[in-house]
């Protein structure tokens, strides 16, 4: 936005015969609001990242004590992205971003279609006698005039007035559309991610090896069921020498009335069914016919039995409810582990379960009043975690991002400065020629480039 | 690996350059200035010589991925561009002192990389979210992104530093504040391309192209202080110092970014 717009709005601002309304809005659509609202989404922002985001809540009275951590709640800085104070500042800045876009878009538009050259100062000027004809001299003259490295997005306009020529070399004037790129585009975006979130919907499925689902789980905690049934056919997990996951793959069959659609979902390719995306988003193992033994302080085993997974299990004698939540194959070099979760009246922590006692003897293995877990024995079946995604809006985000990247271009390719080349009268040798320079935003060495355009157009009309 | 031993010897060429460039100050021979430059562009050849044999090294090990995927590998990256946007700065300018003010970052960048025992040099495979062709490119747009920042940085606090013109040794204050605003309108666009190719890849990866992630949240608000840098300033309103100690903050930000987020936070992005 250039100098101008900042006048306009500073004139807006003087006191008139404005209702409320429209002073409201002038407000809306000043800087002042869009420095004020970036800065305030910057630090709420900032502050989730901090505090960090949609932790258990044992994670976050571990760190942060059970009052803190109440206040955090009931100001829901622990999901602060998705509250509501965070959505009214995203749709205040969008209010902002439209409002400021729509206001200056009609005269920016014009500018850009408009063949007129702006007058302007030319705080550079050099006088040269040429030798040749006025008409070879305008013709020459042309052929220099656009910076070579940015010849495609400068013209070269001519002007005649009786005698008088005039050559103005200035970017294109659809370039000064940069900035009204930029901000359409991220209104696109903001706009898609609403059209999708309002529209779509995206969530994760669990579907074990061999069987088939149409539960999905949403952020929110609920579950969708889908209108078409995804099977597993085949989970693979592929390791490189040393262990680590080269890729896991999951063979998947979409059923929808009698058609059936086969899928293989590996990370970075998706598949994609009726508008739906499909992605492959973690895996894991879970357990089946589990048995864990608990160990008192003295080392006496207090408890033995089959827990189930995912589901309570409260253990009268002990006075405590287990919740088997993970399973590791191989966690921390420490063979099998399951991660367990208790709760003792008011009081909530986790253990895990390895299958080994010998090495667990000591504290690391224990809860928090002494009690030691021991994997005893279970059955493990592979599942998949596939993101399921319906996202509407995304065309319009692609959109977006495509202006963004172009829309930025506009002010790098424009920036080379504008000149002018005045030809008139003269004598009988040629006409009399005066360059005029302006450097515009950025100086940098504009006046070394002014002379070199100068000596060469001296040098070739002379 | 015989591209980090390269690379720790490149380290203490550039301490050469830097001390040949604190010397050019003290004592205001040109000669220093010629051999800093020499030197800091006989280390850059070698730094990238280096990277293209770490390039060559992972496929000898079977895996073969560009080096850009862990603290290590984004570190020697970013100290490379570092030391070119010097390079590039000093010939295309011709200005002689700054390399004693630019030369610390790629040095301390690269010599953290090589010296600290908490950063993993060994070549690893890519984890699967790794292996996209978006990797190259979003590494590549955002790390010229932060070295254009680093290079605006540098000059903001030049600028506070000469605020008044008196250093002779140093640009007068327009000029300075001019390179702090052609580093942010270099870095703006490749951050931005930065974001979107970002944001494009968890879209294929993760399902989501946006997710409120740590590294997410903070590339925005590093986006967002250089988008205030330039309106404030386009509007004509900040200038000088207002507008270098803005820089500085959005420096910070980047750094946060880079670094931080996998230091104090966790989140999807934990390769670097």
């Amino acid at each position: 936005m250039s100098r101008n717009n900042s006048k306009n709005e500073k004139s807006t601002k003087k006191p008139s015969g404005k209702t409320v309304f429209a002073e409201v809005i002038d407000y809306l659509s000043s800087l002042r609001f869009t420095v004020v609202i970036l800065t305030t989404i910057v630090i709420v922002a900032g502050l989730g990242t901090l505090v960090g985001q949609n932790l258990s809540e044992a994670s976050y009275i571990g760190r942060y004590g059970a009052r803190l951590y109440s206040i955090l709640k009931l100001f829901s800085i622990t999901d602060i992205y998705h509250s509501i104070y965070f959505n009214a500042l995203l749709a205040l800045f969008v209010t902002n971003l439209t409002l400021c876009t729509f206001k200056f878009a009609p005269a920016r538009i014009r500018g850009a279609l408009s063949r007129d050259i702006k007058r302007r100062s030319y705080p550079h000027s050099e006088k040269i006698g040429a030798k040749v004809p006025t008409e070879e001299c305008v013709c020459r003259t042309k052929k220099m005039l656009s910076p070579p490295t940015l010849k495609p997005f400068y013209h070269v306009v001519t002007k005649r007035d009786g005698k008088k020529i005039e050559l103005f070399s200035e970017p294109h004037p659809i370039l000064s559309l940069g900035a009204l790129v930029v901000h359409v585009s991220i209104i696109l975006i903001i706009v898609g991610g609403l059209v999708s979130s309002v529209l779509g919907f995206s969530g994760e499925m669990i579907i074990f090896e061999g069987s088939s689902s149409n539960e999905m789980f949403v952020r929110s905690g609920f579950v969708y069921r889908l209108d078409f049934d995804v099977s597993l056919e085949k989970f693979t997990l592929e390791t490189y020498r040393d262990g680590t996951p080269k890729e896991y793959r999951s063979d998947i069959r979409l059923k929808k009335g009698g058609r059936e659609v086969d899928a293989a979902l590996t990370v970075n390719h998706p598949a994609k069914f009726d508008g739906i995306r499909f992605y492959q988003s973690n895996f894991g193992s879970a357990l089946e016919d589990t048995v864990i033994s608990i160990y008192d302080k003295g080392g006496k085993r207090v408890f033995k039995g089959k827990i189930p997974y995912m589901v309570s299990l409260p253990i009268e004698d002990l006075g405590i409810t287990v919740t088997l939540v993970e399973f590791y194959d191989n966690y921390e070099n420490r063979g099998p582990a399951a991660h367990i979760i208790v709760v003792e009246g008011e009081k909530m922590y986790a253990v895990w379960a390895n299958t080994d006692p010998a090495e667990l003897a000591g504290p690391a293995g224990r809860g928090k009043d002494g009690l030691l877990f021991v994997l005893e024995s279970y059955d493990t079946v592979p599942y998949s975690g596939i993101s399921v995604n319906y996202e509407p809006g995304l065309p319009l985000v692609w959109i977006g991002f495509i202006l963004l990247s172009v829309g930025f271009t506009f002010p790098l390719i424009s920036i080379s400065g504008r000149y002018k080349v005045v030809i008139d009268g003269g004598d009988e040798k040629g006409p009399f020629v005066e360059v005029f320079g302006s450097p515009g935003r950025i100086k940098g060495d504009f006046q070394g480039r002014f002379a070199k355009l100068v000596k060469r157009i001296e040098e070739n009309l002379c | 690996m015989l591209s980090s031993d390269i690379l720790s010897v490149v380290t203490f060429v550039y301490g050469l350059a830097f001390l040949l460039f604190i010397l050019h100050l003290l004592f205001k021979r040109d000669a220093l200035s010629v051999a800093g430059d020499v030197v800091v562009s006989a280390g850059c050849i070698a730094h990238g010589a280096a990277l293209i044999l770490r390039w060559i090294e992972s496929y000898r090990l079977g895996w073969g991925h560009v080096p850009m995927s862990n603290l290590y590998e984004s570190l020697i990256f970013f100290s490379f561009l570092l030391a070119v946007v010097y390079l590039v700065f000093r010939f295309a300018t011709n200005r002689k002192s700054f390399g004693a003010f630019m030369i610390p970052l790629p040095l301390l960048a690269l010599g953290y990389a090589s010296l600290s025992p908490d950063v993993e040099r060994a070549i690893r495979p890519l984890v699967p979210a790794l292996q996209s062709n978006w990797l190259t490119i979003h590494v590549l747009t955002c790390f010229i992104a932060y070295a254009a920042f680093a290079f605006s940085f540098v000059v903001a606090v030049l600028f506070l530093i000469n605020k008044e013109g008196k250093k002779s040794v140093l640009p007068s204050p327009e000029v300075l504040d001019e390179f702090v605003y052609r580093g942010i309108m270099a870095g703006m666009p490749l951050l931005t391309l930065g974001i979107i190719t970002g944001s494009a890849w968890a879209h294929y990866a993760w399902g989501s192209y946006w997710s409120w992630d740590p590294k997410e949240t903070w590339s925005l608000i590093t986006w967002i202080i250089y988008a205030l840098f330039l309106h404030l300033r386009l509007m004509g309103r900040w200038r000088g110092t207002k507008s270098a100690l803005l820089s500085m903050v959005g420096f910070f930000a980047v750094i946060f970014t880079f670094l931080g987020v996998n230091y104090i936070l966790s989140g999807l992005h934990s390769y670097l």
